[in-house]
């Protein structure tokens, strides 16, 4: 597992994903905080492409060790790519979580909602919250 | 008052076992407790594994909400228990979202006081890398708790809106042979655990259930307490 980071190029949401912003479309995976809590993750139940999101809403599931998390979508918009390799390597998402273990790609919809996500140094702070 | 409540015990099959826990984990305002016994005997499998199922199977098959592997229940040698906390319940703020470890910490570590306080000798803990096996009972993880090698206590968890279900099996004896000779022609593995008569002491059910509860209760109240 990658030591703990928040890149200064991601946005963060409050259910501890990250946003990588990419035109029009938004990359969403979880952040080493998320992955390191939850654990070895063992199997991703992710939508399928052309599936609507919404912001705030579950739009999948992680197994980590014998639990079951949603996973919360942090802007709305239509699924456009789903990472299949986690189908055979879930570990990815511990591995490299903001690289090889991104979620899925969204064509947003609403695109102003990312004045709603915090910035990296945000996300640090909120994270030291008690 | 306490922290605690506690619901009846409930003596039914796997479908409304688990579709009662389900239902706690969606609604939970409370920590709610409860034990449950399964009648008829059930298999039940986890969220996501994959099982290829056969004709004739002398047991239900049950899909929990929870993740894990599959747990042979009956009312004969096993019963289970299902701890469900509200939003901010036990880790408060921001990382109370995807703590997993706290909630599974908190109960096993009250059935561990229980079982050491009704003379149940258990085994160290140690956690081990997570073993593809497809049943529970055949690997211990860490939250575990096993007495003379034998697991005893099998915990799974599930995390929806804030709330968190930590249910479980506590295995008293091995299950009947006709059961764990299904489970083993379904599964393609033996069947591993003696359960808790493997260590000699085997309290009643209630009596384990109880302590249990006490014990955790107490805990909680000192991490509400802060």
């Amino acid at each position: 597992m990658a030591d703990e980071s928040y890149p200064q190029d991601l946005r963060y949401y409050k259910e501890h994903d990250w946003v990588r912003v990419d035109g029009e479309d938004a990359v969403f995976g979880i952040t080493w905080f998320a992955q390191d809590a939850l654990g070895e993750i063992v199997y991703a139940e992710l939508p399928e492409v052309g599936a609507e999101i919404k912001a705030g809403e579950p739009y999948g599931e992680l197994e980590s060790v014998k639990a079951v998390t949603d996973v919360y979508a942090p802007l709305t918009g239509e699924v456009v790519e789903v990472n299949e390799a986690l189908q055979d390597e879930p570990q990815r998402v511990n591995e490299d979580c903001y690289g090889e273990g991104w979620l899925i790609r969204v064509r947003m919809t609403a695109p102003g909602e990312l004045g709603d996500l915090m910035e990296a140094d945000a996300y640090k702070r909120f994270l030291d919250e008690a | 008052m306490s922290i605690i409540k506690i619901l009846p015990d409930l003596r039914d099959g796997g479908g409304a076992q688990m579709a009662l826990d389900e239902g706690l984990l969606q609604t939970a305002d409370d920590v709610l407790a409860r034990r449950y016994t399964w009648a008829p005997p059930a298999l039940s499998i986890g969220k996501f594994q994959e099982l290829q199922l056969v004709p004739g199977l002398p047991f239900e098959v049950v899909r929990r909400p929870t993740g894990g592997r599959a747990v042979l229940h009956g009312e004969a040698f096993e019963w289970s228990f299902a701890v469900v906390f509200p939003p901010g319940v036990p880790t408060p703020g921001p990382r109370g979202a995807v703590d997993v470890g706290t909630p599974y910490g908190l109960v096993a570590a009250a059935f561990a006081a229980a079982l050491k306080e009704l003379g149940v000798t258990l085994d160290g803990s140690g956690e081990v890398a997570y073993r593809r096996s497809a049943l529970c009972f055949s690997g211990a993880l860490r939250y575990d708790i096993c007495s003379r090698g034998q697991k005893v206590v099998a915990i799974a968890q599930a995390r929806k809106g804030g709330r968190t279900l930590v249910h479980g099996s506590f295995l008293m004896e091995r299950p009947p042979a006709e059961l764990t000779e299904a489970v083993e022609t379904l599964v393609g593995e033996l069947w591993e655990s003696d359960g808790l008569a493997a260590s000699g002491v085997t309290p009643a059910p209630e009596t384990i259930w109880n302590t249990t509860l006490r014990k955790l209760e107490a805990t909680l109240r000192r991490v509400v307490a802060g």
